[in-house]
């Protein structure tokens, strides 16, 4: 899988919001709001309950009244408009005292294993006073500038996974209702949605006896929005077993639709909907980033051949997609298999049950692989580089975050091992003219360990590298990060620079109080 | 501080390689401490003790035994001999933090359970358990294919706070793969101030 089609993915009915949400529809959960204590000047809490078939998960929310000079979306910021746990169960108000302590604090308070997740989120500056005031006033905001933004707040980091103390996903990973990727960061994101919309309710009630409630069309189209940057980036080099798997599912779903001789009339259908509305949301998907607004351009012209194109009867999906190779852009091939996958849920949603992975049993190094393979494997793995590298990944001591710096001797001693591709050559040049064992070699170079570790899990998981130079002059780190947010589901991919973007999660979907009497898929089915 | 397993293993990766260790080896270094102190074994204060003193220089076969200094480059390379070692079991010498060689010998037992027998002590590695009867100790370490568990069986244990001399030796040493500020390239890394709309 190669950087520029990674740079291009769509989510799909395959992403992790959508599981989140067929899952809960499926399973009937109820949801509840327990707590809801917000002051006139928009500060307090609230709880937002979730009830599975066996668990309960309750969001802790706090809102802080922030000045505009202090909000940052950087991952450096000591202070939100909101802050965010994901609780496992129902917290008692000692739970909540604690959190009331700690959450607000982000990194620098703690939380527990009770806790899922830690997150926050800011206000949009240019929608959240507009739409106070709108709605204080009687009135319903402008649904022109609602859509140009696409959400009241933006998070700018969910933590889950063990951070700062949180629940570590092995301890979490076998409860059904969470063994898919994500579905804690999830469920906390559409929760988080859920409070954004009724605070701001609340404040414009606060502020006037005339306030009416937001439209809930408007409501509907209200994501939450995301910053994202760097950080990010070095997620799919780090797991690559779930790489892997989650690209491995997608490309058993694209074999399965492309086999299948005929395509029902019903199916058809449901494509030229989807293709419909992807073309309604490409037409507003908003990007002054001159890469993201070459890809629009093409995304638009593709969609309107793929609209055009005249299916045969015999392998039509299969025959649509060996046309697209040719014909459409990357951007638009990806979209086009976005759309394959939105009709067929009964053929592939089983498909989700691959996407987790066990790092850990792929851990272990075989000594006993003959060094002749593994040069196979390193050569038909990792194309060589031209030239140098010429980036190095580091991480700063001021920051404590991943950075991408000019390669060279002041970097060199802090380079963090996220160039696969610069350590698969070092260790092809200290191979040469090798035999015998891996155990043996790595005796003498301990240095390769974790490049032969890697080496041995792509021969067993092949999608599990990335097949491009991460420390190249040319490396996009969006690329790595449109990738991985296209899984989460994320849409509205607005990058604003080479290295941080702006996405948008759940816009369209579904809010708690709708889910039982609506779809969990049909709000998506435009992907992008 | 009480700190998540996947945290100690950040952490500890991290110390490994502030501390001179290659990636690979701090990888390893990681994991082996997240599973001892998931179990309530002292991985923090062995790994501080390795990393202050051992030389990670290649462990050698001498006369049967596998002996080195550092006890998670020993694991590494009993780990990547699993196959081997399995049905046969090894003689293993170990100069300091034996303790760390325990998760490598674990990681074998899944192939074939082992008995373990060190001087005033026994031990037993399954599949998924572990028996201890007594510490283990710096010296030889007899490794052999077996059922017979003695010592008493090690539950997980919640997380709980790391030894506070540990957590800051390894916080230092950690800090040691940071690149200093004064190297800092601003690379646009994320939103800057022009991201408060």
């Amino acid at each position: 899988m190669q950087l520029d089609r990674m740079g291009s993915f769509h989510p799909t009915r395959l992403s992790f919001l959508r599981v989140l949400l067929r899952r809960m529809k499926r399973d009937a959960w109820r949801f509840d709001r327990p707590v809801f204590q917000i002051a006139p000047d928009g500060t307090g809490r609230a709880v937002y309950g979730a009830h599975g078939p066996k668990r309960s998960y309750s969001l802790v929310c706090f809102a802080h009244d922030l000045p505009d000079e202090a909000r940052s979306d950087r991952v450096i910021a000591t202070r939100w408009d909101t802050t965010f746990a994901l609780f496992d169960g129902v917290p008692t108000e000692a739970d909540l005292a604690r959190l009331g302590k700690n959450v607000p604090l982000q990194e620098a308070g703690r939380v527990t294993p009770s806790e899922l997740t830690l997150s926050r989120a800011n206000r949009s500056v240019r929608l959240w006073d507009h739409v106070v005031e709108t709605l204080a006033g009687g009135r319903q905001p402008d649904p022109a500038r609602l859509a140009e933004v696409g959400y009241l707040m933006r998070t700018t980091a969910v933590y889950g996974s063990g951070k700062f103390g949180a629940a570590d996903r092995a301890d979490i990973a076998d409860r059904p209702e969470l063994a898919a990727p994500f579905q804690a960061e999830m469920l906390t994101v559409w929760l988080i949605r859920a409070f954004v919309a009724d605070l701001i309710d609340a404040m414009a009630a606060h502020r006037s006896p005339m306030a009416v409630s937001l439209d809930p069309g408007l409501r509907r189209g209200l994501g939450i929005g995301n910053s994202t940057g760097l950080g990010m980036a070095p997620f799919l080099i780090n797991h690559p077993v779930l790489l892997n798997n989650w690209i491995a599912a997608r490309e058993a779903a694209l074999a399965r639709i492309r086999g299948l001789e005929r395509a029902a009339a019903e199916t058809r259908a449901a494509f030229a909907d989807a293709v419909d509305m992807a073309r309604d949301n490409a037409a507003a998907w908003r990007s002054t980033h001159s890469v993201q607004v070459r890809k629009l351009t093409d995304l638009r012209a593709d969609l309107d051949r793929v609209a055009a194109f005249a299916f045969p009867e015999t392998r039509p999906w299969d025959a649509v997609w060996r046309w697209g190779e040719g014909a459409l852009s990357l951007e638009g091939q990806e979209a086009l298999l976005s759309l394959l996958l939105e009709p067929h849920g009964d053929l592939l949603d089983d498909l989700v049950e691959t996407m987790s992975a066990d790092e850990d049993a792929a851990f272990p190094i075989n000594g006993g692989m003959d060094l002749a393979r593994l040069e196979d494997i390193l050569e038909t793995t990792y194309a060589p580089p031209d030239g140098p590298a010429a980036r190095i990944w580091y991480v700063s001591a001021d920051k404590l975050e991943p950075r991408l710096g000019e390669a060279g001797p002041d970097l060199a001693p802090y380079a963090q091992p996220l160039a696969p591709l610069r350590d698969a050559m070092a260790l092809r040049r200290d191979l040469a003219g090798r035999k015998g064992r891996v155990a043996d070699f790595l005796l003498d170079h301990p240095e390769h360990r974790h490049t032969v570790r890697r080496a041995q899990i792509v021969a067993r998981f092949p999608y599990a590298e990335i097949r491009g130079d991460t420390a190249s002059r040319d490396l996009l780190p969006i690329d790595l990060l449109r990738a991985k947010l296209s899984f989460f589901g994320a849409t509205r991919f607005d990058p604003r620079s080479d290295r941080w973007v702006r996405i948008s999660l759940f816009q369209g979907a579904p809010y708690p109080g709708d889910l039982a009497t609506c779809s969990a898929d049909e709000w998506a089915g435009g992907v992008p | 501080m009480i700190l998540s397993g996947g945290e100690i293993e950040a952490l500890c990766r991290k110390a490994a390689r502030g501390g001179g260790m290659p990636w690979g080896l701090a990888e390893e270094s990681g994991r082996a401490v997240r599973w001892l102190e998931a179990r309530g074994l002292a991985g923090a204060d062995a790994l501080v003790e390795v990393l202050g003193r051992a030389r990670p220089r290649p462990p050698r076969n001498e006369g049967s035994v596998w002996m080195a200094d550092c006890p998670i480059f020993l694991g590494a390379t009993l780990t990547d001999r699993a196959s081997e070692i399995a049905p046969r079991g090894a003689d293993i010498r170990v100069l300091m933090g034996a303790i760390l060689l325990l998760p490598a010998l674990a990681r074998i037992a899944r192939h074939q359970s082992l008995m373990l027998a060190w001087p005033g002590g026994r031990g037993f590695l399954g599949r998924r358990e572990v028996w201890l009867d007594g510490e283990v100790p710096e010296g030889l370490i007899r490794a052999r294919p077996g059922n017979l568990r003695s010592g008493v069986k090690l539950l997980r244990v919640p997380p709980r706070a790391l030894p506070q001399g540990a957590l800051e030796a390894l916080t230092a040493l950690a800090q040691r793969t940071y690149a200093p500020a004064h190297l800092g390239q601003d690379g646009g890394a994320g939103a800057g101030r022009t991201d408060n709309d």
